[in-house]
Order: C-alpha cells, then structure tokens, then sequence
C-alpha cells in the first residue's frame, strides 16, 4: 500500500504548505509570465514549419524562456483558485490569452470602423497585448476550478490557435484530481494539435487574409498531428506513466481542428471529467472523443505492466502521410515495486505529481528563512529532497 | 369514421400458423463464428486475404480482410464470438503481401505470439507468416478487433470485424448482453457501420501505394456490416455478395427488446438514427452504463441517434408499441363508432383501457392499451388516386392486408411497420452519391405471431 502513503505524504506536505501560507498571510495568487514568440518546428520529414509559441519566462523582465508549443503547463495550486497570466508580445501582430471553460469578463477589441477589410469587426475576445510591449498584460482569473483546462489565443482565433498559441492549464483539489475520490499517483499529459504546413507558411510569410494567395483556412488539409508538441516517429521512447497497483490520471486535450478519438490498447479507463466537470458517475471506457478544443481526465489502474499505446480511432496515424506517425503515444507502464515494509521511511519512493508539488515548493520558498544555498527556485527537485528529507512534511518550520 | 377500420384476427391465426410451420429460433440473429471449446479455451484460426466488394451502384473494389479459415475474405471480417471468462486464442495467417495484424482494442492483458514486433503489438509477415493473440474474455459485451498495422490504410482496406461476449450470469430461458436483466433481449442485430473512398482502393488494386493520400481522404460509399443499402436488406451469405456475407435486417414484434450491437468501425463518425421509438442506451465500450452493479444500467440515457464514435460500441434496447400515435395501429374496431350496425353497448363491450370507451376487440400482446379502439383519424383516399411502394400492405394498420392493384406489394408479407433507421449525416445515404442507399437500412415492426428471421450460427469453417 505504498501508493497510499505516497498519498498521506503527500497530502501532509500539502497541509504543511497550506499552514505556511496561512501562517504568512502572503498574496496566493500563482503568476506566469508568458512571451508569445514566432518558433521553427522541424518535423520528422525534416520540414520546418513557421509556428507561434509560448515561452515561460522567470519574472517581467527576464526573457529567457524557450519559446515551445504547446506552451508550459500553467499548474494552479489546490489551495487557490487565482491565476494570471503575463502576456509578452514578440509577434508583429496583437495577441491575447483566453481559458474558454473558466467565466471571465471580457474586453473584446474591434477593427477600426475605417478598416478596410473587416470595419468594426470583433478582432479579440478580450484586451490585447500589443506587439513589442515592455511591460507584460496582465491576464487574471480568481475562478479556476479544479480540473483540465486549455488556454490559448483570444485574437484571429482561427490564425493564431493554429499557428501554436495554446497550452494546458491544471488544477488540483487538494484530496485528488476533483475529490479524494479522483486521488491519483501519477500524471501524463497528452495535447493533440495539428498542423497544416501551407496555412502556417502562408501566414507566416504575410500571404494570408483578404486579397491574399490564402484567404482563410477553409481549404483546411492538416499533414502533421501532434502530441504534446511531436508528431510520433518509429522508435520514440515511450512516456512512464506510472506503475501496477498505482493510479494515473491521463489529461487529455484537443486543440486542433478536428475531432480526435483516442483509443487505449490494453488497457481501460475512468472516464472522471469532461472540460473540467467531474462526472457523477465515471465510466469504464477505451475510446475518448475528443472535439475541437475538448479536455477529458481518465484515471488509469493498470494491472499489468506493459505498453499501453494510445492512439487516435480517427486515424491520423501519419507525418506528411508517412506511416507511422501522428497521434501515436506509447505509455509504459512499470512493474510494481517490491513491497515496502510497514517502518520504511516514506522518502524511499519519490513523491507523486512532481509538477503540481513543484508548483507549492515555489510558494515555500518565498518564506523559507533557512533553506541551504542549493535549495532555491531554480532547483525545484533539491527543494523536494530537501523538504523531504527534513520531514518538512510532518512539522512545517514556520510554526 | 369506421370505414377504413379492418379486422385482423383471422390474419393473425394465418400468421401464427406460418410462424410455427417455420419453427424458427428465435433469438440468434447475428451470424458469428465460435470454434468448439477445449479444456485450453476457444482457438480460432482466421487469415487475411484480398478480395472484392460489391456495391448497389454496380461497383466492385479491391478490398483486404479476415477470412474465417482458409475461407473467402470477408468485409467486415468474422464475427468472433466467446463467452465471458473463456480463454480465447487468435491465430493469424498472413496472405497478403504487406505485414498485417489484429489488436483487441477493450480488452485486457492481451498477448501476442509469434510474428515480430510493430508499432502496436506483433504482426504477421507477408505471404504466409504467422502471429497468434490470447486473452480472457473478463467481461460480456460489443467489442471490435482491428489491424494494428499501419490502421489507417488497413481499417480502411477492410481489416476489422465485431466481436460479442456472452455474459456468463444470464438464466438459462433468457438471452441478456450483460449480467443484468436490464441488457435482457429479445432480438439481436450488429450494425458495425463503416466508410469507403474508393480511389485509395482503386490505387492499391494498381499498386499505386506511393499515389494514395491519406490526407486527401473522402469516403463516397458507406456501410452496415460491410454493405450498403439497399444490399443490407438481402438475407446473410447471399450468393450475390461472396464477400459481404452479413445483413442487417431488423425486425422485432410490439414491445419485445431489441438489442442493438453499434460499433464504430470506420474512422469517421456516424450518427446512427433510428427512426420508431427513442432507445435506451444501456452500454457503452463492452460495459453496462451503471454506477453500481446491482442497479444495473440505472445510467442509460434515452435517445434517437447513437454516437458511436469510431472504435466505441454503443449497445441500446429498443422497443416499439405505437404508442402515442392515438389510433390503434391494429385498427380494431370500436363498437362506439359501429353504431348501428354494432351491438353497443352489448354483452362483450370492455373497457380494455379504462379510458371510457368500450369495444369488443381483445387487445393482443403488446399493444399499448392507451389508444386500444381509438379510430384511425384519416380517410384512405381511394387506390386509383394512390402510388404503391414494394414494401406497403394495403393497410395502414399493424398485421392487416388490404387490396392492391396487380403487381404492387408483395415485399411486406405479413403486414409489418417499417421504418428507415440510417446515419443522421443524412449525405451517408447515398451509394456514390446517388439516394438511396448507404448507411441505413429498413426495421420492420412486424404483427405478433409473424416470424422473424432464421437461425444463423455456422459451424468453422475449417
Ligand atoms: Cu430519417
């Protein structure tokens, strides 16, 4: 029953940071500082495709972030529902970010009346970040509920979503993924997309629009199908994605296009939520449907250890129409551990949900006093160890 | 107002009487193959192979499938049929020229043997080679295998086929899909619905691989059991179709429980709709729609058009009484409206559903009571001013004939309600663009005591 403890651990730990918080009366509220920016893909075929990304960068002047597509997964704590993001704008147009299943007032920008091409028409959904700014926009939502979520552009949606502007948003309850009873021990992420390689050029190369080569992307022809940034190549190391006898929860979301059905082989799921509403009554599946901008969480109990492949029913299982590829993930399930006695230190196995803790040890660290040089924001890991070791889990220092 | 009302009891004596001189069984109403069990479980022995398809437009295409045995290939491949808890082994023999392979997509813990490693699981080397599959079949249910070999071309080129598990937990007089009465089931039928686009078939005849597109996809034909309509309709193993041996025929009686198999083989979505009655979706992915297993499929959800999205099953119960219509689709009389050539009120007057009226017609099995006498609320006009589809009886009422001109009917022998029941993507009912035709097919409501299909288990064909 290590998992459980692995859950009482972590659990405890989440206490103890929940109690330094309290205990400093800090600004909860989780701050990301994005920088949308053009990028080069390269694909398997070797093309390189025109994209436009999100990086993660350290604070609002700093710009040393990897500009990646999807953008960084935005984890907000279980213990506060407040996010923002900060916009960057490195593109030579106007952007914006938009989380669709979160309510949020909105500021939609128009085209001028004058505007030639499209007079006062809706250009943004909300407030834009102008090209080049200096300062960041702000981007608030004091609402994220629990659950699995998308963010991506709010401006020239059918442009800028498929050039890249999206990424995963996730929240915790405190007890599970929804509930203690959505507890789980691991976590794998899959994000589709897809790519169509003449829209991306043409947009990139300023031939898209009114009175251009491309006016729209009604002539819609993807070649290249992503997961979590990467169409599958033969030979692509398969994602750990836990072990017999533990939990996983699979987040999945769809930002392209088209509708995606991914299908578990071997294995089945729980279907435990869809767009961040946790079901009633989760049900026993394989297949997921995933529409246009749909995100499902499935909890996995695997019994044996193994590949699992996760593949989509739809059948886009090609890169540039070279088999195989596209929407293939092989996730690898591990042998159960040897069975952990009932003293052994609960250190032995690491903790689960490394991202989600990370994400607590940054609050900690604005109030730990005594903390070894080592341990800092930059080494997240070394802070767990570190935490970890000190049984910071069981008695918080701040008390 | 009592004019068009016809009395239908000696019809139905007539029908009982052919039911029982077909003695037909009655529920097995989809063909499957199912190899003798051994102390090891079931093996059976399946091949790929390439073959022909034929289409109601007078196509023919190139096709790959599974092949029970050494027999033809068939699209869609064998129905595979086990019962729950069995040990079930697959082996595979490649006569096709490219590796191919079968993965068991809800199922658990499946091994394979044999073969060498693919992207999915093992496959079977071209011209000859071999791989074998071996689970346990833990939970009853609709399930489908596929190739896990390059499934893009392979689904496509017809390499799928259904699989049903028998719950190991029904009683002996009943037939259930799961282990609940609420999956218990008069009639079966499979509607393992797929799609086609003809030119990469029309390549792969040439050998043109390096000329298909996966990404220029566009499927004009569109099947159920591996045939479209009107091709459905014609009985299991025609000689016309050596490849497509599977009908989809649907027939039940008034308030008897149709189990509806739905499987989405192909790799688009079909909105399957049945026209009739809403049914009770109660399984989804081979499960029962349950929050707890004793409360059986307490999460079934009504509806008209079935989502079986590509690689789900959907199993539904349907049933059909009329009721609502307000007529009595039976068109008995009412002795109400007789007046006065009836004895009303008179000795035999009931009010069979206690809603004030009275009439001297016994309901028969299955009727919905509401609107038992109730006149049907329209005057026929007179044949002469009438065009006559095959399929009409003469009668708008439920098990009734009526007069015909020479050479009209005779498609619709004991007087049954039909209904269209086809893809809500209303464009899938076209044989290369030409209606009708496609995914759809026609369920017939049939009187009680008329018979219902046939038996259609065949022995292994090895
Ligand atoms: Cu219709």
């Amino acid at each position: 029953m290590n998992n459980r403890s692995n859950t009482m651990k972590f659990s405890k730990l989440t206490l103890a940071l929940l109690l330094v918080l309290a205990s400093t009366g800090s600004t909860y509220a989780i701050d990301y500082y994005l920088r949308a920016e053009a990028v080069n893909k390269v694909m398997p075929d070797g093309s390189m495709i025109p994209m436009w990304g999100y990086a993660l960068d350290p604070d609002a002047v700093q710009e040393t972030g990897q500009v990646i597509v999807p953008g960084p997964t935005l984890v907000v704590p279980p213990n506060d529902p407040n996010l923002t993001i900060h916009l960057k704008n490195r593109l030579d147009v106007a952007t914006s970010v938009i989380i669709p299943a979160l309510p949020q007032a909105m500021t939609p920008q128009r085209f001028p009346a004058g505007d030639p091409d499209y007079p006062n028409r809706i250009r943004s959904l909300t407030h834009e970040t102008p090209p080049g700014n200096a300062a960041p926009v702000p981007y608030s939502w004091t609402n994220v509920r629990p659950g699995s979520f998308m963010y991506h552009s709010g401006t020239h949606i059918a442009v800028q979503v498929q050039m890249g502007l999206y990424g995963p948003a996730t929240r915790n309850a405190v007890d599970g993924a929804y509930s203690a009873d959505s507890d789980f021990d691991n976590e794998v992420l899959l994000f589709y997309s897809e790519i169509d390689p003449i829209a991306h050029a043409r947009i990139a190369s300023g031939n898209y629009g009114p009175g251009e080569i491309m006016t729209s992307t009604i002539e819609y022809k993807p070649e290249f199908f992503l997961v979590n940034g990467n169409p599958y190549s033969l030979g692509d190391t398969p994602i750990p994605a836990g072990q017999v006898g533990q939990t996983t929860l699979l987040r999945l979301f769809n930002a392209g296009i088209e509708t995606h059905v991914a299908q578990l082989q071997n294995l089945r799921g729980l279907l435990l939520a869809d767009d961040g509403w946790p079901d009633n009554y989760p049900t026993d599946q394989y297949t997921f449907v995933l529409p246009a901008g749909k995100t499902k969480d499935v909890l996995l109990n695997p019994a044996t250890e193994g590949i699992v492949p996760v593949y989509d029913r739809r059948l886009r299982l090609t890169n540039a129409n070279a088999s195989p590829g596209g929407l293939i993930s092989l996730l690898e399930i591990a042998a159960a551990p040897p069975a952990v006695g009932e003293n052994n230190n609960e250190v032995q196995t690491a903790p689960r949900n490394v991202p989600e803790l990370a994400t607590l040890a940054q609050y900690w660290l604005q109030n730990c006093q005594g903390c070894p040089a080592d341990v800092n924001e930059d080494n997240i890991v070394n802070f767990i160890d570190f935490a970890l070791m000190n049984n910071l889990n069981e008695s918080p220092p701040e008390e | 107002m009592n004019t068009v009302s016809i009395r239908t009891r000696t019809y139905l004596l007539l029908a009982a009487l052919i039911a029982c001189i077909l003695a037909n069984a009655a529920q097995a109403m989809i063909m499957t193959i199912r190899p003798a069990a051994t102390p090891g479980g079931l093996e059976f022995n399946l091949s790929a192979k390439q073959g022909y398809i034929l289409t109601p437009d007078g196509g023919a295409y190139y096709m790959w499938g599974y092949a029970n045995g050494d027999g033809l290939m068939q699209y869609p491949g064998p129905t595979l049929e086990f019962n729950q808890g069995e040990t079930v082994t697959i082996h595979l023999t490649n006569q096709l020229d490219v590796p191919v392979s079968m993965v068991f997509p809800g199922q658990l813990n499946v091994t394979a043997g044999g073969g060498t490693a693919g992207v999915l699981t093992n496959e079977a080397a071209p011209a000859g080679g071999m791989v074998s599959y071996t689970f346990t079949a833990t939970h009853a249910g609709t399930y489908h295998y596929h190739s896990g070999t390059n499934p893009e071309l392979q689904i496509e080129m017809g390499l799928f086929g259904a699989i049903i598990v028998r719950p190991d937990n029904q009683p002996a007089e009943e037939t259930w899909a799961y282990n609940h009465v609420d999956s218990q089931y008069d009639y079966e039928y499979l509607f393992l619905m797929s799609e086609m686009d003809p030119t990469i078939h029309e390549k792969a005849e040439c050998g043109m691989w390096d000329q298909i597109d996966m990404n220029e996809y566009w499927p004009v034909l569109w099947f159920i059991n591996g045939r479209c309509a009107p091709d459905v309709m014609l009985p299991d193993n025609t000689p016309l179709l050596p490849h497509q041996p599977y009908s989809c025929r649907p027939q039940v009686h008034p308030n008897e429980r149709m189990l509806m198999r739905l499987i989405g083989g192909g790799r688009d979505l079909h909105p399957f709709h049945h026209h009739g009655n809403n049914a009770l979706q109660i399984a989804r992915d081979g499960r029962l729609l349950s929050s707890s297993p004793a409360l059986g499929a307490n999460l079934a959800v009504s509806d008209f058009t079935q989502a079986a999205a590509p690689g789900m099953t959907l199993d539904c119960i349907f049933t059909w009484t009329g009721k609502g219509l307000g007529w009595d689709v039976y068109g008995h009389e009412q002795d109400i409206d007789n007046e006065p050539t009836g004895d009303f009120p008179g000795p035999g007057d009931v009010d069979h559903n206690e809603n004030g009226s009275v009439d001297n017609v016994d309901p028969v099995a299955g009727e919905d009571m509401e609107d038992h006498g109730k006149p049907f609320p329209v005057q026929l006009p007179d044949n002469k001013a009438l065009a006559f589809g095959a399929t009409y009886s003469g009668s708008p009422f439920l098990g009734a004939m009526g007069d015909l001109p020479p050479g009209e009917g005779g498609m619709n022998m004991f007087g049954g309600m039909m209904f269209m029941w086809h893809s809500h993507n209303e464009k899938e009912m076209v044989n290369y663009d030409i209606f009708p035709g496609g995914l759809m097919t026609m369920m017939f409501v049939e009187p009680p005591g008329a018979p219902i299909g046939g038996a259609h288990t065949m022995p292994m064909g090895q």
